[in-house]
């Protein structure tokens, strides 16, 4: 019953982890690639380590589902969030039919408060030439 | 005591309102990606914040990323605002913000104090 229970929950999350690959491929700029990366790889992880809970016959063995889970939780959407703010500063290329906010442009050219504890090399905004130190972590 | 007790109890209640977000975003993902004519009309909206706290923000934009249809980009420098993409927001930003204000952020508010 048990083990049933795990594989039919198995197949599922990689069910939506495939979603999440065919949505990393087919959606059409980064950041809805980003939503699919970020939910549908999220609930097939959760789905997946539920499983192997539910399989596991030690408590390290339970420990280790869950540890998995709380730091998908934590770092995908960190992730997500850093990819979409590069995305967004370096003006790359979005979906035609996106809307904005009016309000949404300042955010390209973050002005720094004065009393802001940066450095003032991070103060200065270069919006129409790429940046050097475009983030490329392979 | 009596305040950290009820702060837990409001932590588990996020997490569960939490998991029961996680599983209709990722359906909705499921749907927009599975569908052959897939009509997405994305939008960027900004949101005004009523948390101050490092760890309330935080935790708004990580759960904005997570619930359906939307993803946090950036705070505003003066970390008053949050700009959020919506998958599938159409034509007016008021429906996502309302989520925030009246769904996540007063369930962060309630864990995080301020």
């Amino acid at each position: 019953m048990t083990e049933t229970l795990a594989n039919a929950l198995l197949l599922v999350g990689s069910f939506f982890c495939l979603v999440a690959g065919i949505g990393v491929v087919r959606l059409n700029d980064v950041f809805s690639r980003m939503h699919a990366a970020t939910k549908a790889g999220t609930l097939g992880l959760a789905l997946i380590c539920i499983a192997i809970m539910l399989l596991a016959d030690t408590w390290l063995h339970l420990a280790e589902a869950v540890f998995v889970f709380l730091f998908m939780i934590a770092s995908a959407p960190v992730g997500a969030h850093l990819i979409g703010r590069a995305a967004f500063h370096n003006y790359q290329p979005m979906d035609p039919k996106t809307q904005a906010d009016p309000e949404s442009e300042p955010f390209r050219h973050p002005v720094r408060l004065p009393d802001s504890s940066l450095p003032t090399s991070e103060l200065v905004a270069e919006p129409s030439h790429k940046s050097p130190d475009d983030p490329d972590n392979g | 005591m009596i305040t950290f007790l009820w702060r837990c109890l409001c932590l588990v209640w996020l997490l569960i309102v939490f998991m029961r977000d996680l599983v209709v975003s990722s359906v909705q993902v499921a749907r927009a990606v599975l569908s052959p004519g897939y009509a997405a009309k994305p939008r960027l909206v900004t949101i005004p914040l009523t948390v101050e706290s490092d760890a309330g923000i935080t935790m708004v934009a990580n759960l904005i990323t997570l619930t359906p249809g939307t993803l946090t980009v950036d705070v505003s420098a003066d970390r008053k605002t949050l700009l959020v993409h919506d998958l599938l927001a159409g034509d007016s930003s008021e429906a996502t913000r309302e989520g925030v204000r009246q769904g996540i952020e007063p369930r962060v508010l309630r864990v995080t104090g301020r």
